[in-house]
């Protein structure tokens, strides 16, 4: 689905990692490295928004760079780490605006539209939540709503920055389970990138780790602890 | 469904403005019988001459310029408020008409006005430039400045530092010159002559229309520029198109009509309280038929008055209260503000 391609990912002149080849299929990637290592700007890379100063990111077979902007957002949908939305939308018409690159240039929404958002809100069961405003919703709701929105671009691919960073305990696991849920039932590659790494093993089947300015891909679950222990330098 | 409610709400809103129009031309001040103003209009020439020119251009003309600038000015505060993720954004506030002021000022008083005989064309070119250029230096500020409110301040000392310009310019003007910028302040819709009415019309219609090619973007743009860009919009082109938008539009209005308050934000908070629809194909067309609304009632109250009260005076008393009023009502639902 998306492969990595001896890439080398800078900011101006600074190198912040390189990667050998790497090929990510459907399934939860969990994308983890130090502050300032480089995991938002790779994020903003595989988006088309930060150019590759080498190699290169293939999805689908063409380079990310052959995509044009409402292509590219049918195959990859993004949730990033806070919230934000500007007005008095349903919790419905949030989940809508996933719909976007679908639509027109007058952004109607179609029955099609209707009955995919109603499904996605049933799946993820936030059905209850769908004539509720959203600016009322508690943080982790809000959250769920933004996944879910990104669930109703229909993309192969749903990329997530830090989307549990404000959330507790009980509304991160919820989400991770979410995640992992949708990876295995609609073959979807879900990446996300995370500081939580004592749960790794179980939230996610392949790593990409960003350490000493290389990335390193594993996708054997139970070598993620000892991998991230001497990459972290901690004692285990 | 949610559209068949905007739809009954839009041929409402159109049939009220289409009354007022109709008020205001064929009744307000009236010494001319109703009979009399369809029969002028409708071209028969048996009526005196005269009352075809008061008809038509001290009322007909004056009352498509209210309806057309205030919708304009509606269209403006809409998707600035989005832009700036604001809902007490607006041309005025953010000192946009301030800049376009600043043009008109430099043209009326920096001496062109004697010189040549017609101004009017230079006059809204300065006005889009001072429009644009005080846009810019916004947007420049708002990269070092997160918080929102904090832009609104910069926009309004955008706004005072304008004034203190064209106060300095006073010193410079004659008498003339100064009654003229002081009498465009005020603000009125009767300004604009048969001459240039086709041209207003269609700097502010072809406002609405690109406006409304953008509202897939608007409807975007609500999750902010980076979630837009991940939905398949190109937000430069969209960030380009907004600038142009809302200047001219914002410009025309204040050129040919003076700085004209409040309209801008108000109508689109009213607007998103009526309307229950997110999309903004059908909120800009409600927010212009919304303006115009405003626009033309506040003309016909000015006309009730015999035109002694300025245009500005009626803006404020309607729009100061409805914006005072949002902001209490709409605390809970803008939570980031």
């Amino acid at each position: 689905m998306l492969v990595f391609n001896n890439i080398e990912v800078k900011i101006a002149d600074r190198l912040l990692f390189v990667s050998r080849k790497v090929e990510l299929k459907a399934g939860v990637v969990a994308l983890v490295g130090r502050n300032g290592s480089g995991k938002s700007t790779f994020i903003r890379t595989i988006l088309g928004d930060h150019e590759l100063s080498s190699g290169v990111i293939s999805l689908d077979g063409g380079p990310i760079e052959g995509y044009k902007p409402r292509s590219l957002s049918k195959k990859i949908a993004v949730v990033y780490s806070k919230p934000q939305l500007f007005g008095d939308h349903s919790v419905q018409e949030v989940l809508l605006l996933g719909r976007i690159p679908h639509q027109n240039i007058w952004g109607m929404n179609s029955q099609k539209d209707l009955s995919l958002v109603q499904n996605v809100a049933k799946n993820i069961s936030i059905e209850h939540l769908l004539d509720k405003k959203f600016q009322s919703l508690s943080d982790g709701e809000k959250q769920l709503v933004m996944i879910g929105r990104a669930f109703c671009q229909s993309t192969d691919i749903i990329i997530l920055d830090e989307p549990a960073a404000f959330l507790d305990v009980v509304n991160r696991k919820e989400v991770m389970a979410l995640l992992k849920k949708v990876a295995k039932t609609e073959k979807k590659l879900v990446i996300f990138s995370t500081h939580h790494v004592e749960t790794l093993q179980d939230d996610c089947d392949q790593l990409l780790l960003i350490e000493n300015k290389e990335m390193i891909f594993s996708s054997n679950p139970n070598k993620f602890k000892e991998l991230i222990s001497k990459a972290f330098k901690l004692e285990s | 469904m949610k559209s068949k409610r905007d739809i009954v709400l839009l041929v409402a809103l159109l049939i009220t403005v289409v009354l007022l129009l109709f008020l205001n031309v064929g009744f307000v001040g009236a010494e001319i019988p109703f009979s009399d103003v369809l029969s002028i209009l409708g071209g028969e020439s048996n009526v005196e001459n005269s009352s075809w020119t008061y008809i038509v251009e001290h009322r007909l003309l004056r009352s498509i310029v209210a309806i057309s600038a205030g919708g304009a000015l509606a269209i403006s505060g809409l998707i600035l408020q989005v832009f700036f993720r604001n809902p007490l954004a607006g041309p005025g506030v953010l000192g946009i008409s301030s800049g376009a002021s600043l043009g008109v000022a430099a043209v009326i008083m920096g001496g062109f006005a004697q010189q040549g005989t017609d101004h009017a064309n230079m006059t809204v070119l300065a006005g889009i430039a001072g429009a644009c250029g005080a846009l810019f230096v916004l947007l420049f500020i708002s990269r070092f400045v997160k918080n929102q409110l904090t832009l609104l301040v910069v926009g309004l000392m955008l706004g005072y530092f304008v004034s203190a310009l064209v106060n300095i310019m006073f010193l410079s003007a004659d008498q003339a010159e100064t009654r003229e910028y002081v009498l465009w302040g005020l603000g009125s819709f009767a300004d604009v002559k048969r001459t240039e009415i086709l041209t207003f019309v269609v700097l502010m219609c072809s406002g609405l229309l690109t406006s409304m090619f953008m509202s897939k973007g608007l409807n975007a743009l609500v999750l902010g520029s980076d979630y837009a860009k991940s939905l398949g919009i190109n937000t430069k082109l969209l960030r380009v198109g907004i600038i142009i938008v809302t200047s001219v539009l914002a410009a025309g209005v204040t050129v040919y009509c003076g700085p004209i308050s409040f309209i801008g934000i108000a109508v689109p908070q009213l607007i998103r309280l009526i309307s229950k629809s997110s999309n903004h194909v059908w909120i800009i067309p409600l927010c212009f038929l919304g303006g115009g609304f405003l626009g033309i009632s506040s003309d016909v109250i000015v006309r009730f008055s015999d035109n002694s009260l300025p245009l500005n005076t009626v803006t404020a008393l309607i729009g100061a209260p409805i914006i005072i009023w949002t902001i209490i009502k709409m605390n809970k639902s803008f939570a980031s503000i």
